[in-house]
């Protein structure tokens, strides 16, 4: 299907260009690791509570992280006003926001990775089991649906930085309640019927924000 | 056709665009005049729909623009002031993302086309954003073009560049409007009106007030009463505005 | 500016009656709370507060959906008096319950979910406030506020959600459980009700206000336009 081709050309073009200068990748990468590790650092926690707080560290490094490439990638469509040129593309405007959701995700995984791997190696703890990683996905699924949305919004106001992040965090807390709840239950494994009700949050949380930045998304781009 | 009927636009309190009538016929070549601020950057984005209009209609071959599926978008190429290029992709990346954007056939081909018909072959490989500005331009028209548009809509390319830039296009304008394509470009430069443009029209305060043939026109005529025109056209045309 | 429409002269009359006569019910007709004594008496005013102020946010995501569908500015208009108006008796519900909370459970603030959602959907609207003054044109404000207001308010029911999730200390009233921490008495029940409505005819006659103001000063506004 064309649009299928579409949203895939814009996202490998979205490669390309960080291929070239490697600055949103770089940057989170710094940008995350600095935080574990200063969190590590300022809360001289037992092993024990190391796998407790790992969930909490985790996402709340990972959604700071995340705000780097959601900026990022909107405002190189501002750089040129191309955001004029995909707009006249033939295809409905959220062709753009799957392929921005396609490309954050991509970069927010690949950060999440190494987070989670320096996590348990500074923090020697054992995080990669299925259920960690299935959530993990789930939840920076989530993150990306809201803030792909609110990153064309803050495209659309010509700012750059704080903003961005003032608007996106307070949509994020129940996503943010749900990943952590659900990474904690699923690393201690004592509360199945916790963690059930934890991941349909999560499930619904996804849904809910695909069919909002479905809807929403051609009104922030009309002009 | 592009057909555009009462069209108003208003950014806050100001009105850009006022019940403004105009059309674009295929083969046309229009230059648009205007000072800055009289709505050339509004009426063209209008025209493909970047922006959209408060109200009034526009009708692409007689599809109403607004109501359409985005199909209809593939009618145009839009060059802007910015050059809607990506700075970290070659000369070439750039082409081929937009012809696969467009679901092009033979992309290859076309690219390389592009480039030769831009004279830009010998830098597809460099980034776009090491080129200068006259050639990212270039770039930007190849980019405009590379799917065959019916419409051509040129929103102040040519200001501050080179003569043989521009005369390059005028070429590549009087080319393309001969194989039935409808050409519109705003500026300022009269000369370029005259040698590329079959009409011309002003657009002042958001008002068309002069829509002519150019071969009915005096150069010399035209150029000196311009000015005038623009600081007080009831003077110089008279109380009845002429329209085509 | 036009004059004051009869109907809400007259609603601003019933609601000042109606809150006068909700506080002298408050005060007079129920009997002081046997465990909690004359502090419960806030319950009244703080519940009523914050059902308005969940109800000016509700109003406040219909205006946004009306404007993207008409694009006429008075949703927009009354998208922020709902907002506006929404964040004043949020806050005084969040104060008020403070209040009440401080002799009962000992604390000014407690991270239970119902509360925590409450200040994070005070803060989702803090933020429409920042988006809007990052905004000139009052169309494209607008629009995106409208945007960012509606995905602001699909949270809330998520918010909500996790209050079944977690268990609360927050006391539930009506359908009440093993968790709640006092049963309403018959006056109780009707000096409840009662507060609820003279809140709801206080909001109606200040949202109508804000609404009002809002658009004159837009008419105002448009008089002198810059026309080049």
């Amino acid at each position: 299907m064309k649009f299928i081709k579409a949203v895939y050309a814009i996202f490998s073009k979205d490669l390309i260009n960080e291929k070239r200068t490697f600055e949103t990748l770089g940057s989170m990468l710094v940008f995350a690791l600095i935080v574990v590790l200063i969190f590590l650092f300022s809360f001289d926690l037992s092993v024990g509570l190391r796998k407790e707080a790992a969930s909490g560290i985790i996402w709340v490094t990972l959604c700071f992280a995340g705000t780097l490439s959601l900026d990022r990638t909107m405002a190189l469509e501002r750089e040129t006003e191309a955001i004029d040129a995909l707009r006249m593309a033939p295809y409905d405007a959220t062709v753009i926001y799957f392929a921005k959701v396609l490309g954050n995700w991509f970069f927010l995984l690949v950060v999440a990775g190494i987070v989670v791997a320096a996590y348990a190696l500074f923090g020697n703890v054992m995080l990669f089991t299925g259920g960690f990683i299935a959530i993990l996905l789930m939840g920076t699924f989530g993150y990306i649906l809201i803030g792909a949305l609110v990153g064309a919004l803050n495209m659309q106001i010509r700012s750059r930085g704080p903003l961005l992040s003032v608007l996106l965090f307070p949509l994020l807390i129940p996503l943010l309640l749900a990943a952590v709840n659900a990474s904690s239950l699923v690393l201690t494994g004592n509360d199945p019927a916790g963690l059930r009700t934890w991941v349909g949050m999560l499930a619904g949380y996804d849904l809910l924000f695909l069919a909002a930045g479905i809807m929403l998304y051609n009104k922030i781009l009309d002009e | 056709m592009i057909r555009a009927e009462k069209i108003s636009k208003s950014y806050g309190n100001r009105l850009v665009l006022r019940d403004l009538d105009f059309s674009l016929e295929p083969g046309e070549i229009v230059a648009l005049l205007g000072v800055n601020g009289a709505g050339k950057t509004t009426l063209i984005r209008a025209l493909c729909g970047l922006n959209k209009t408060d109200s009034g209609s526009i009708q692409v071959d007689g599809d109403n623009l607004s109501d359409s599926s985005p199909d209809i978008r593939r009618k145009f190429g839009v060059v802007l002031h910015s050059t809607l290029l990506y700075n970290n992709l070659t000369c070439r990346e750039n082409l081929e993302f937009y012809a696969r954007l467009y679901d092009l056939d033979s992309r290859n081909e076309r690219v390389n086309q592009s480039l030769e018909m831009m004279d830009l072959l010998s830098r597809a490989s460099e980034k776009t954003g090491t080129l200068s500005r006259g050639m990212q331009q270039r770039l930007s028209i190849a980019r405009a073009m590379i799917h065959d548009p019916l419409y051509i809509l040129f929103d102040e390319v040519f200001t501050g560049l080179d003569r043989r830039f521009v005369n390059m296009n005028i070429e590549l304008i009087q080319r393309e409007a001969g194989a039935g394509k409808g050409i519109l470009f705003s500026t300022h430069d009269l000369d370029m009106v005259f040698s590329a443009a079959t009409r011309v029209v002003i657009l002042h305060k958001g008002d068309i007030i002069f829509s002519q043939a150019v071969e009915v026109l005096d150069p010399q005529h035209f150029k000196r009463t311009y000015d005038d025109l623009v600081q007080e056209p009831d003077q110089v045309l008279g109380s009845s505005r002429r329209r085509n | 500016m036009k004059r004051t429409p009869k109907l809400l002269i007259f609603l601003d009359v019933i609601s000042a009656l109606g809150l006068i006569g909700a506080l002298l019910l408050v005060f007079l007709f129920t009997p002081v709370e046997k465990t909690m004594g004359l502090v419960q008496k806030v319950f009244y005013f703080h519940v009523a507060s914050t059902w308005m102020g969940m109800l000016g946010f509700l109003l406040a995501t219909v205006a946004s959906i009306g404007y993207l569908r008409t694009k006429n500015l008075d949703w927009d208009a009354a998208a922020i008096a709902g907002v506006e108006i929404g964040m004043v008796f949020v806050l005084i519900g969040i104060i008020t319950g403070s209040i009440w909370a401080r002799p009962i459970w000992n604390t000014w603030w407690t991270w239970d979910p119902r509360l925590t959602t409450t200040l994070i959907m005070e803060l989702i609207y803090a933020a429409y406030f920042i988006l809007r003054s990052n905004l000139g044109e009052i169309r494209q404000r607008a629009r995106l506020s409208a945007v960012y207001a509606i995905a602001g308010f699909i949270t809330v029911p998520l918010t909500f959600v996790s209050i079944r999730i977690f268990r609360s200390i927050h006391p539930v009233i009506i359908g009440g459980s093993s968790s709640g921490m006092f049963s309403m008495s018959g006056n109780m029940l009707i000096t409840f009700v009662s507060s609820l409505a003279a809140f709801t005819i206080f909001f109606a006659s200040v949202f109508w206000h804000r609404y009002i103001l809002e658009r004159d000063q837009r008419a105002v506004n448009l008089q002198s336009p810059e026309e080049d």
